[in-house]
């Protein structure tokens, strides 16, 4: 290891930091601590987070928060209809050298953040969306035949609306495929609304959150999470839960048989256990457990399997199916 | 490895140990549960079995149990794999293994030391849980189960099976009907049915009462001799209508009228006990003397003076009284226009009234 690089801190210290990094968005986050969690697990596990929830459920507000939090540079994108590529991703334009030549000089969209906040994603065409593949997949931005690679750490953070869905552009199954979460941000408990007026009636408390940990800190926090153990028994019990969500396969489970159309995909299993391994550091392990495969399992999944048609007209919907299949899958294991 | 987990292991092993002990426990009762019925229910509708047969059947799963038992390792790997699932282990005994494995511990990374860490806490809270999870032998059903198929194979096996029955009625007393057809052989050739019925039903009834009709010591011997030879058709072709029969089957090709239910071999009587008895009859009317049997062309014949053969009241002491064994119930046969016709012929006859 090189002596300039900061050391790799020890398990103990990580967990610590992933907690205090939890308790300071869940200071103004209120009541939502299953989505703080998921959030902060798909950062360190460098994923992409699909937050779907009502208008004001505070997603923008918490995308600000954890940036603060994290010490990262974050842009937004709000989108609509007539969003262009290049509004996204950053445009050449022509401008004058100071030797009094002309060139073009690529201007970076607000893709080039830390932390990219891509509110309404599905209000966007699909060649906006398209445009997002390659920084989420890549993390890297192709414009003129040139590739620039986009700062590190990066993390979407899209939000869209389950209703109002006229005009919009339902997210194509490639691009959803790519989100390491989906987490639904549900309506808060009555004691975190009475506790969110006192925070936040008049204030932003946002602006006001402490720093708990810098950009490098969050790099070297996702290191240190890849080097959790891993038993040959969860790796297993993970492709089985893959599986079980396909329904051609033979180890598919019965409801799988009955309601999916299309099961998980292999990009699934690598999300289910990196996002796991977090899991398992925000747990105080350095070992990586059933449980913590299990914890992630439905946010994972939820967005990466496809419901026959009939299913979804009997009034089923992915997270019921999915939840019997894992907890079949978790007698099982 | 350090102490605590290698305790934790050895406890879980034992424990493993035990549970597939009190499986091969439970395996093995049900099958000898299983076994016992079963051979019990061969023995009564199949076949006779031996009461050493069956029981030593039913050990054979106890063998195969412990053989099983003998055999069986556990490995590491699965006590691992047991007490993460089963003493909130996390996966960290499973993951130590295929880390570290059986080697003392040499931290090779934070994550290894972590985990050494992690299990030094770990493992004895796994052990106080497994001290604390009641061992569950369910052993009280199948023991159950089989005692009392082991109590019903012990006295069921004592009864006597079909095929027993049908060895046992060939050597044993007849019955009263036989004792009648018995009589029926006796009667004298040639006399008319209803005389030579009438003549057997008293021979019959003889045994039971007073009016009894002895038989003639000629009589006896060709019964004698009848009763030697096996099968139907070595009856005295005088017998038949004493016994209601117009003739045998086999030489009808059929049924005639008259073959129902009451004929010989519907009776259930035993050739061989025809013999018998008419031995028996024969040695108890034989007079204690030398009496002339054969006629002595040399001097006249006083026949009259001597005894007639069942005169001797001892005679009749000496046949030995036998148990009756009913005849097997058959199902009633239907009597046609010729039987009925023929019955009623012979009734008519016989002067006698229906």
């Amino acid at each position: 290891m090189n002596k300039t690089e900061p050391a790799v801190p020890s398990f103990p210290v990580a967990h610590r930091q992933l907690n205090d990094v939890c308790a300071a968005l869940e200071g103004v986050i209120v009541g939502q601590q299953e989505v703080v969690h998921g959030i902060v697990t798909a950062v360190f596990a460098g994923g992409h987070v699909l937050l779907e929830g009502l208008p004001g459920l505070g997603k923008t507000h918490l995308a600000k928060a954890l940036a603060a939090t994290l010490g990262l540079q974050w842009s937004r994108v709000q989108c609509t209809p007539d969003l262009m590529p290049a509004d996204v991703t950053g445009s050449e334009i022509f401008s004058t050298t100071p030797g009094g030549g002309s060139e073009f000089v690529f201007r970076p969209g607000p893709v080039f953040a830390q932390l990219l906040l891509v509110d309404e994603i599905n209000r966007a065409t699909p060649r906006t969306q398209a445009a997002l593949l390659e920084a989420m997949q890549e993390m890297q931005v192709t414009h003129a035949g040139t590739s620039r690679p986009l700062p590190q750490p990066f993390c979407v953070l899209a939000t869209q609306n389950p209703i109002e869905l006229e005009g919009t552009y339902p997210l194509p199954e490639a691009q959803l495929d790519r989100f390491m979460f989906k987490i639904k941000v549900p309506y808060p408990a009555r004691d975190s609304l009475r506790r969110m007026l006192e925070i936040s009636l008049d204030a932003e408390p946002a602006n006001h959150l402490p720093v708990v940990l810098d950009p490098a800190e969050v790099l070297r926090l996702s290191a240190l999470c890849r080097s959790v153990l891993v038993a040959e028994g969860c790796k297993q019990a993970a492709v089985e839960l893959v599986l079980a969500t396909q329904p051609a396969s033979a180890a598919a489970h019965s409801p799988a048989q009955a309601h999916i159309r299309y099961g998980a995909s292999p990009r699934a299993l690598q999300s289910l256990l990196r996002s796991a391994r977090v899991c398992a550091v925000l747990a105080g392990r350095s070992h990586l457990a059933v449980d913590d495969i299990a914890s992630v399992a439905l946010r994972t999944l939820r967005h990466r399997v496809l419901l026959k048609l009939e299913s979804e007209l009997e009034g089923h919907d992915a997270d019921t199916v999915l939840q019997e299949i894992i907890e079949r899958w978790r007698r099982e294991h | 490895m350090r102490n605590p987990t290698t305790r934790l292991f050895e406890a879980v092993r034992r424990r493993l140990l035990l549970l597939r002990l009190a499986t091969a426990l439970r395996s093995a009762t049900w099958a000898a549960a299983a076994i016992l019925a079963a051979l019990t229910l061969v023995h009564l509708f199949v076949a006779r079995l031996d009461v050493t047969t069956v029981f030593a059947a039913a050990a054979l799963p106890w063998l195969v149990a412990a053989g099983w038992i003998a055999s069986q390792r556990i490995p590491p790997e699965q006590c691992a794999a047991w007490a993460d699932r089963h003493l909130e282990g996390k996966s960290a005994y499973a993951t130590l293994l295929e880390t570290v494995g059986d080697q003392p511990a040499t931290p090779a990374s934070p994550a290894v030391e972590r985990l050494l860490l992690w299990l030094e806490v770990a493992a004895p809270r796994s052990e106080a849980m497994l001290q604390a999870r009641p061992l569950q032998m369910r052993l009280a059903k199948p023991v159950m189960a089989m005692c009392v198929s082991a109590a019903l194979a012990a006295i069921l096996l004592q009864i006597p099976t079909q095929d027993t029955a049908s060895r046992l009625s060939t050597s044993a007393a007849p019955s009263m009907s036989q004792a009648e057809l018995a009589a029926g052989v006796t009667t004298e050739p040639g006399k008319p049915p209803a005389t030579g019925g009438t003549a057997a039903t008293a021979a019959a009834r003889g045994n039971r009462g007073p009016a009894r009709e002895a038989p003639t010591g000629a009589e006896l011997a060709a019964a004698t001799n009848a009763g030697e030879d096996s099968g139907q058709k070595a009856l005295p072709s005088s017998t038949a209508p004493a016994t209601g029969a117009s003739g045998s089957r086999a030489a009808s090709g059929g049924r005639e009228a008259g073959d129902s239910a009451d004929t010989l071999e519907d009776t259930g009587f035993s050739t061989a006990w025809q013999g018998e008895l008419a031995r028996q009859l024969l040695t108890a009317a034989a007079p204690a003397d030398s009496a002339p049997t054969r006629a002595d062309p040399a001097r006249a014949g006083d026949y009259a003076a001597a005894p007639g053969p069942l005169d001797d009241p001892s005679a009749m002491a000496r046949i030995v009284a036998a148990p009756a064994v009913s005849p097997e119930a058959r199902p009633r046969v239907p009597v046609g226009p010729a039987e009925q016709a023929y019955i009623r012929a012979y009734f008519s006859g016989s002067g006698a009234s229906q």
